[in-house]
């Protein structure tokens, strides 16, 4: 049994009179895929926010790997092995693709890291996602699929142990989600990463991670495995429609 | 111990009547601040285009400042249209979301304006003073109040700076143009999805907002026994004090942010002089203001009343 | 995975750009001795050079532009005078000759702007775009009005209208201030050029790029800024200072906001965001502003803000930018210029 990675423990984060997250628990253990889901604005993208350090939870506290973070702001969490994508894309765009991941490696985990090993690291890295060939081209040349693929190529230059991938295949076409998928396979096993998706992309998500957690009106309101959570009622009841449909998305595995 | 109180009570009052003053004269930055995004930072030498033109009036046309103010505010408008036109539609005209980016570049054509209005008046006016010399708006230049003597002259400031903040509020809460641009002020997106064309309120905002300070400029006149161009120095920074302590697009608030900021001033320059009179009283008292801008913008950068 | 690829990183200083600094620090030196031009308008030009450099460290490499630098200008020139004052007894200046004194002054000047900036910066770096721009503007004039009020009082004789004249008995070469600001601004110089090269010069590009991204994936945002703004604080005011024991006296012009106009126009035109172009900023616009005041006296600021709004309205990356689109024989002058 692998140990406990990610401990988030009652968190509770208000923006004035809204509760956007509302006594949240969720464990994650070393290793395991999982796929955070639920309607638009049920607090997905604040959990994360949270875990990094954005915000700070009113209530509550996070911890990983032992230590707590609750409130350490994000360059520090970065520096302790988390790493967050962005859902609307934040490319360095007067950066090349190749000095964009760079940023990553250099303020990521490793300490005292020189340019050459930062250079290095980044570009095996646009290798693994397949950008190598625009490495010298600048951030802003690239279209939607391949700057997708750069903010993970940053993320992972910093050396994440737990990577938090925000709506990362929203916008892409079939063809782009199977390649994005199978690179976040690869990259996962590669690295022995632990992975947390948010995803509104229901076959993808459901075929990719391990377990689900479902959060609607900032509660947690289901978790459990894909096959689980489309028998789930509330589930059902919140999100995904009629049953028949939600089973047919698991199936289609 | 009453010649202190007295002293006490003419300088607060003395200082909220500035604040008077300088809220009004600050209405133009404000709507132009919280509709466009777009920093005024020539504010100072707006308020002195109307201050000058009013001069002009009195001393070459021999005509009344109270004819002069109207002479001042036609000129404004044409001036925030021009303005308009010559720089900012480009910058801001068919955008919909103010980039950081765009921000910092309207924030540096409005310095560079301001750079050239005020060369403008050092090379056509000059730097002497200027004023309305003898002109007062009652008979008398003071009137007493309670056993306080005060300025007519600040006092018709003050009254007439308290009308002007009330119209103005009244035209934009009230009228069908005013909530358009309150419209546009709070998303541009959504209002030009209903139908408000945002490059015709962006342009009836800069009118507004440049207009509304050029015939603010010579409430400044009512104060200051003469200006020069560099006055517009001075009062550039105040208003901006002034707005982010009401709140960016706030009439209501602009006007109690100058209250505020010129009581300050006034009880300041009392408690100064009282305990070290080495010290100069009214450019430490001036000081203050600016310590509230900045106090401002750190602990609640949308003001007292702001829109968020 | 090969090592054979050639990188290029844009916002590493190339060259040029060094050479260009390493020209700047050699050639004014000989400009002097060969007597082309005179001193003082030597120290002029290199003080406009050094001071679009030291800004260009917190409005060049992180984007915040700042509309009242030029406080620390006051805020040094007023220490530095003051320390000459009442150091009077140890006679420093004299005591070290060739402008080594006067320029260990200066350190200690810039060295109190450079507190100033961090004991501000940590809330007002917390402030974004126009807001943060506000915020230094309204410290330049609530420092300017402190001063104003409280310097005469130290000394109410002499001090009057916070005007602070160098003793009449101190005679300072003007050699000696040269040599003392080509240190100071050469120093400035290569400050430009080790944040360019260094981690912390990328981080501080991440953080003008995009902030939140920077800060999430580990660039420690606020204590960058904060550290790239007293920097820019230490220089203005080192140089500051030396301009002031240059003018022979200190009085609130120190703090006037025609210097904050004067350094964010040379970034300005030079273009944003290089440190190339703070360079060239300099040069250019201390020779647009002679040629200026000698063609069209009276309204030669006039037409230096038409400059500046064509510049923002059609090329707003600056002369650098204009520069960057050509290519001389296939190599993109975009890539060799940082």
């Amino acid at each position: 049994m692998s140990s406990k990675i990610l401990v988030i423990d009652g968190v509770t984060k208000r923006f004035g009179g809204l509760t956007a997250l509302d006594n949240v628990s969720i464990t994650v253990r070393e290793g395991e895929f999982v796929g955070l889901i639920g309607p638009n604005g049920a607090g997905k993208t604040t959990l994360f926010n949270c875990i990094t350090g954005y915000y700070k939870p009113e209530e509550g506290r996070i911890f990983f790997k032992g230590r707590e973070i609750t409130g350490k702001p994000p360059h520090l969490t970065t520096k302790y092995g988390i790493v967050k994508t962005h859902q609307i894309v934040k490319p360095f765009k007067n950066m090349t693709v190749l000095e964009n991941a760079m940023v990553g490696a250099l303020f990521g985990k490793r300490k005292g890291i020189s340019t050459g090993e930062a250079r290095e690291i980044s570009y095996k890295m646009l290798e693994i996602v397949g950008l190598q060939e625009k490495a010298e081209e600048y951030a802003s040349a690239l279209n939607l699929h391949e700057t997708k693929m750069l903010e993970l190529a940053r993320a992972l230059s910093a050396e994440p142990e737990l990577l938090l991938l925000d709506e990362a295949l929203a916008g892409l076409n079939p063809k782009e989600t199977i390649d994005a998928l199978e690179i976040i396979k690869k990259v996962k096993e590669e690295f022995k990463l632990t992975i947390i998706m948010v995803e509104h992309v229901m076959h993808a998500v459901m075929n990719i991670a391990e377990r689900i957690v479902v959060l609607h009106y900032g509660k947690k309101i289901a978790e459990g495995t894909p096959q689980e959570i489309a028998k789930t009622p509330e589930v059902i009841t919140a999100y995904l429609g009629e049953p028949e449909l939600a089973l047919k998305f698991v199936k289609r595995l | 111990m009453s010649d202190l109180i007295n002293i006490l009570l003419i300088n607060v009052i003395n200082g909220i009547l500035w604040g008077l003053i300088i809220g009004a004269s600050s209405l133009g930055l404000t709507e132009l601040w919280g509709v466009m995004k777009v920093v005024n930072i020539a504010q100072g030498e707006t308020l002195l285009l109307g201050a000058y033109i009013v001069i002009w009036a009195y001393t070459t046309l021999a005509l009344s400042p109270l004819i002069g103010i109207w002479i001042a505010l036609v000129i404004g408008i044409v001036a925030g249209a021009i303005v308009y036109f010559l720089l900012l539609h480009k910058l801001i005209g068919k955008v919909e979301v103010i980039t950081l980016k765009t921000e910092m570049s309207t924030l540096l054509i409005m310095f560079a304006l301001s750079i050239i209005l005020s060369n403008s008046y050092y090379y056509w006016i000059g730097a002497e003073p200027k004023g309305l010399g003898t002109w007062k708006f009652f008979s008398s230049t003071y009137i007493i109040i309670g056993g306080l003597r005060l300025r007519t002259n600040e006092i018709f400031a003050a009254t007439f700076a308290i009308i002007l903040t009330l119209v103005i509020y009244l035209f934009l809460n009230k009228t069908i143009i005013g909530k358009a641009i309150r419209a546009v002020m709070q998303d541009a997106q959504a209002a030009s999805l209903v139908g408000i064309n945002p490059v015709k309120i962006k342009l009836l905002t800069s009118i507004l907002g440049i207009g509304i300070t050029v015939f603010t400029g010579f409430l400044i006149l009512l104060h200051e026994a003469s200006i020069t161009p560099e006055t517009a120095v001075k009062y550039a920074p105040i208003a901006f004090a002034v707005v982010v302590l009401g709140g960016l697009g706030n009439e209501l608030g602009t006007l109690i942010g100058g209250i505020i900021i010129g009581f300050v001033y006034g009880l300041t320059k009392v408690i100064i002089s009282s305990i070290n009179p080495a010290i100069l009283s009214d450019p430490f008292a001036l000081s203050t203001a600016f310590m509230i801008l900045v106090l401002t913008l750190l602990l609640k950068p949308e003001g007292l009343f702001g829109r968020g | 995975m090969s090592m054979a690829y050639k990188i290029n990183f844009s916002y590493h200083l190339k060259r040029p750009t060094l050479l260009f600094i390493i020209l700047t620090i050699i050639i004014v030196p000989i400009l002097k001795l060969l007597n082309i031009f005179t001193t003082d308008t030597l120290i002029i030009m290199m003080s406009f050079i050094g001071y679009a450099a030291a800004l260009n460290i917190i409005m060049g490499f992180t984007g915040y532009v700042d509309f009242g630098h030029t406080v620390f200008i006051g805020i040094s020139g007023y220490t530095y005078v003051l320390l000459i004052w009442y150091l009077e007894p140890f006679n420093i200046l004299q005591h070290f000759g060739s402008g080594v004194g006067a320029l260990i002054l200066a350190i200690l000047a810039g060295l109190v702007s450079a507190v100033v900036a961090i004991l501000v910066g940590y809330p007002v770096l917390k402030l974004r775009g126009a807001y943060f721009a506000i915020a230094t503007l309204g410290l330049d004039f609530a420092a300017l009005y402190i001063v104003k009020s409280t310097v005469p009082a130290l000394n109410p004789s002499q001090f009057m209208a916070a005007e602070i004249i160098l003793r009449r008995d101190l005679i300072v070469p003007k050699s000696m201030i040269f040599n003392a600001v080509l240190v100071a601004v050469s120093l400035t110089l290569l400050a430009n050029y080790i944040i360019s090269k260094s981690r912390f010069g990328i981080g501080l590009v991440a953080i003008k790029e995009d902030e939140d991204a920077a800060e999430d994936i580990g660039v420690p945002t606020t204590k960058y800024k904060i550290i790239a703004y007293s920097l820019s604080a230490f220089f203005t005011g080192l140089i500051g200072s030396l301009m002031v024991l240059n003018s022979g006296g200190v009085n609130e012009g120190a703090f006037h906001i025609s210097h904050s106009i004067d350094m964010i126009v040379m970034l300005v035109i030079g273009g944003l965001g290089s440190v190339f172009g703070s360079i060239l900023g300099g040069y250019i616009y201390y020779w647009l502003y002679d040629t200026l005041l000698v063609k069209f006296p009276g309204i030669n600021l006039i037409i230096l803000g038409i400059i500046v709004i064509i510049i923002i309205l059609f090329a707003p990356e600056g002369i650098t930018g204009i520069i960057s689109k050509y290519k001389i024989k296939n190599i993109k002058l975009r890539d060799l210029i940082d």
